[in-house]
């Protein structure tokens, strides 16, 4: 197999592999920092870098860099935060397992989540995205579908019984 | 499922609660532990889901900002070439050494430093673009040196210890003096000890601080200073009123380049300093000060204008 020495110097190879990794970087990040804002802001720099880079990165190992990276500069992060959380001791909050920020979404629960809402029934699937993805109130939806409010609701509560089949005990 | 409510929304309530119409307390008193928390799970991964998913263009403008924010903090590509200049100049220099084994000639190139000591133990820093020369075999009889440009010695106590320049010659004992002899421009600093200038036109006496200058054959016994050693030792050249164009030729051959300054009165009179690692700092604390533009025209042409 010849070798692809494409140069990451170049903007345009460069945008590629970023429109290629960013997000399944951007995933790995969130999984690592269970924030999505960091995440974020970790992507950009992971990017930079390999900017800053792209004369010593080879195109064939860009992969495999851009995660070694990500997870070095998530790991920096922790130790930032691990230094302000200790600095911060006295104004820690009390959290209960309940509160939203505690729950930990895994890679796995968030492949399997995601397989299952693409494999929801036609019906649920539908009214479920228009929700969550377009932003559709259940009374845009009703109107859009010719359906009453009172059907969108069903087939959303449905939905999320299947969900929760689905996934079983988390 | 096991709810435990009799109410008649019983298939709509999870709806009611992902819009927020039903509380996480209302819905906890609906379903079992289990179900509730798989529920909280469940809404922020459905959250995140969308926004792992969601379009990354806008991020890759914030990562072009940044590269480009980092780009101006880029050191200028010229100055690495210098640096190759310099070093193989410092090799053929070298080179030169062996072969003539009586007449020694020390040089420099441009934006070179050069220390050394001589035999008797003085010491000369050797600023840019300038040359040295004695002869080994007669230093012990007669410290005599000729020099082209700018240097700093710190001679070891001894017979007299003599500077030769096209401009005059410097005559010193033991001491610290600082000679500049650029084409038609001449000064001499004393930094310690006392120093004895002679010149085609006048004689002169430093004592520690002084210094004399000649410009054009016209010397004038002027300033003082505070320094105890020439800034370009330190990397920073510095000048006390002075016509713009010596400052000019300073600037050329500290960074191997030239300045057309034909569009500017070059008499003007600088007084400042410039940086030797960084080109374009040097050029903005020069010209700016006195309101002259400067603009790189071809590579290490710069030409100046109001």
């Amino acid at each position: 197999m010849s070798k692809d020495n494409r140069n990451i110097c170049e903007s345009k190879t460069f945008e590629a592999i970023y429109k290629t990794y960013a997000k399944e970087i951007r995933r790995f990040l969130f999984y690592k920092t269970q924030d999505i804002a960091a995440a974020e802001d970790i992507l950009q720099d992971v990017f930079v870098k390999l900017w800053g880079n792209c004369g010593k990165v080879e195109y064939e190992k860009v992969k495999s860099y851009l995660y070694t990276i990500a997870n070095n500069m998530f790991l920096n992060e922790k130790k930032h935060e691990k230094v302000v959380m200790k600095y911060n001791k006295h104004n820690v909050k009390s959290s209960t397992n309940e509160s939203p920020e505690y729950i930990m979404l895994e890679k796995e629960f968030m492949e399997k989540l995601e397989t299952t809402i693409a494999s929801l029934p036609e019906k649920q699937r539908v009214v479920f995205l228009m929700n969550r993805i377009e932003k559709k109130k259940y009374k845009e939806i009703a109107q859009h579908l010719d359906i009453s409010v009172k059907a969108v609701e069903k087939r959303m509560h449905q939905a999320l019984v299947i969900m929760r089949k689905e996934i079983g005990n988390v | 499922m096991k709810t435990f409510n009799t109410n008649n929304d019983l298939d709509i309530f999870l709806a009611k609660w992902l819009e927020g119409e039903l509380s996480d307390n209302e819905l906890k008193n609906l379903v079992n532990e289990d179900d509730f928390s798989a529920y909280l799970k469940l809404r922020k991964g459905i959250d995140i889901a969308e926004k792992l998913d969601a379009p990354i263009t806008t991020t890759f403008e914030k990562i072009q900002n940044k590269i480009d924010d980092r780009k101006q903090k880029v050191r200028p590509l010229y100055k690495n070439w210098s640096v190759g200049i310099a070093a193989s100049i410092i090799v053929l220099f070298g080179l030169f050494m062996f072969l003539d084994n009586d007449k020694v000639s020390i040089e420099t190139g441009f934006g070179e430093r050069k220390s050394f000591v001589l035999l008797d133990g003085s010491e000369v820093i050797l600023n840019s673009k300038s040359q040295i020369t004695y002869d080994e075999d007669n230093w012990n009889k007669e410290r005599t040196l000729n020099l082209k440009g700018e240097a700093y010695f710190k001679v070891a106590k001894g017979e007299a210890f003599t500077v030769n320049t096209d401009n005059g010659s410097v005559t010193v004992l033991g001491t610290q003096f600082n000679v500049n002899s650029t084409n038609d421009f001449f000064d001499v600093v004393c930094y310690e000890g006392k120093v004895s200038v002679s010149t085609n036109s006048s004689a002169h006496i430093l004592l520690p601080t002084h210094s004399v200058r000649k410009i054009n054959g016209d010397p004038s016994e002027s300033s003082t200073t505070q320094l105890l050693k020439p800034t370009w030792i330190n990397g920073e050249s510095t000048f006390k009123s002075i016509p713009i164009k010596y400052v000019i030729t300073a600037l050329e051959d500290q960074y191997n380049i030239k300045i057309d300054s034909e569009s500017i009165d070059d008499t003007t009179i600088f007084s400042g300093s410039f940086p030797h690692n960084n080109l374009n700092n040097a050029l903005i604390t020069v010209f700016e000060a006195l309101h002259i533009k400067f603009k790189e025209k071809e590579k290490r042409n710069i030409k100046l204008r109001y």
